[in-house]
Formats: structure tokens, sequence, C-alpha cells
């Protein structure tokens, strides 16, 4: 209906995320493309608060934001991968037939979308604003939800233990 | 109102005034633009397909995760527009548990990954191909 600032909003950080999406994956260096993601994740997490999800968000910036790429700067840091021509990206034909597939993905995609959902929800729905705090959410998750959150945790433990048995010296 | 613009601008000569009344279109046309739900599933469309090409296209293992994560992150933005849109807040539960598996997914693929680097020393995916057949 009006030239709305969430208008503006969305197109300066929708472009903000596929511009630093298309950085990320065209840097050489490992570091670069991951300070580049963390600039994706911040423009993803402002779409989330422009969709009324403000528990999303604000967990996208402490988990992915905070802890993923702090454990992938980390992990870049400690192999120290100084030599870049051993990573040599070189153009051959399959790699163009994958970048062509992946825009006729995309395509697919979007006309799907497009079509499919056109003018069918014009505008968030008015309880939306309540579905995203972290009361509501909570107590989903520890009512409905609460089998699921168990086995997640059991799942974040079965990590932890993963990651320390493959990222060990020496099996003794 | 347009069309008489449009008279006015056919049969005018001026460039300038030809351009300002593009101008004042093109601005009516945007402010008839509202945000529905296609906008953030063509935004999250396009950033899942940015990640399938970085999956195909680059060699470096490191890089290959994180175009993982850029995918996961594409389909939260789609289920949260559907939770938002519809009212419906499982979507945004759903998101919750994606970014679990996520976390979990990526200690576990960083901890490969310096295991696979403390054996091979290198990263390029090409290289690393025992199991392939």
């Amino acid at each position: 209906m009006q030239f709305t600032l969430e208008f503006v909003l969305f197109v300066i950080f929708g472009l903000g995320a596929i511009a630093t999406a298309v950085l990320m994956i065209t840097r050489k260096n490992p570091i670069m493309s991951a300070i580049f993601l963390v600039v994706n994740f911040f423009t993803v997490a402002v779409i989330y608060l422009l969709l009324k999800a403000q528990f999303i968000a604000i967990i996208q910036v402490l988990v992915y934001m905070g802890a993923i790429m702090v454990l992938f700067l980390f992990v870049i840091m400690l192999l120290n991968l100084q030599d870049e021509k051993k990573l040599s990206e070189q153009f051959t034909y399959k790699k163009i037939t994958a970048v062509l597939l992946s825009i006729l993905l995309a395509m697919l995609l979007g006309t799907t979308f497009w079509f499919g959902f056109s003018g069918k929800y014009l505008r968030l729905a008015d309880t939306a604003e309540k579905l995203g705090t972290a009361e509501s959410l909570g107590k989903l998750l520890f009512t409905v939800y609460s089998f699921p959150v168990i086995a997640a945790g059991m799942l974040l433990l079965a990590g932890i233990v993963g990651a320390v048995v493959l990222a060990k010296k020496k099996f003794d | 109102m347009n069309l008489w613009l449009f008279i006015l601008m056919l049969s005018s000569c001026d460039i300038r005034f030809i351009l300002l009344v593009l101008f004042l279109n093109l601005s009516l046309l945007l402010i008839n633009i509202m945000i529905d739900i296609n906008f953030y599933l063509i935004l999250s469309a396009i950033l899942f397909a940015i990640g399938v090409i970085g999956v195909l296209v680059r060699r470096n293992a490191i890089i290959i995760f994180m175009c993982i994560e850029l995918m996961l992150n594409a389909v939260n933005i789609s289920l949260v527009s559907f939770s938002s849109f519809l009212g419906n807040s499982s979507g945004q539960i759903f998101v919750f548990f994606v970014m679990t598996v996520a976390a979990a997914e990526a200690a576990i693929g960083l901890a490969i990954v310096i295991s696979l680097f403390r054996n091979k020393e290198t990263l390029n995916i090409d290289e690393i191909n025992i199991l392939k057949w």
C-alpha cells in the first residue's frame, strides 16, 4: 500500500545478503570468505526481524555469528593454509555446467514460488508479533516439543563427544 | 494523470523532462509494491542457489562447509517467512532445531577437517579420494 520503511529495509538487506553470499564464494582467502559469511548471517538476522521473529534473530546472532563462525575462524587459523596454490581453482567444463544448473535451480524455485504464492499471503499474520517472542516459543518448546528438545540435547552431546574423538591426536 | 504526462512526454523533445516523467512513473510503480511472501521466498531461493554453486565449484573443504551453512540459512528464511505469514509457530520451532543440527554438524565437520589435514596435509577435496571407487 505504502512505500514503507519495511520495503526499503528488505531491499537493502536482501541485496546485501545476496552480495555478501556471492563475495563469500568468490574469495580466494578462506578468512575473507568467513568474514563475509558473518556479514551474511547478520543481514539474514535483520530479515528475521522484519518477519517479526525476534527470538530466531537473536539465536541467529548468538549461535551462528557467535559460536559457529568463531569455530570456523579458529580452524582456519589453526590449519595455517599458507599454500594457496595447492587449492588451485581453475575453470573447467564441469564447473561451468554446475553454475548453469544452479542458476536453473534458482529459476525453477523462483517461478514456483512466484506463481504458487503470488497474491495469497499479502501481509504478515496478525499474531506474527506474538509468535516470535521467546515466551511463546519457549512455551511450545517445553510442552508440545519437549521430546524433540531432549533429542536435540542428545544430538549435541553426541556431537561434542564425536568432535573430541575425531580431533584427538592418537587413539590409545 | 499518467496519460497526460505520457502525451506531454511524447510532445516535448526535452530529454530532462522525459527522464523526470519516467522517474515519476517508476516511483509510482514502486509505491504500489508491498512485500508479500514471494519476496522472502525468492530471496531464500537465490541464497540457496548461491550455496549450491559454492559447494559444486569450490575445492576447499572449509569453504564447502560454509556454503552448507549458507544453504541451511536460506531454508531457514523460507521456514520463518511461512511461519509469520501463516500465523503458525511450528516453522520457527523447526528453525530452532535446524540451528541445533547445524551447530552439531559444524563441530563434527571441522573435527573431520582437522583430522584430514593432519593425515593428508591438504584441504583440496580432489586429492582426498580414498573412498572414491
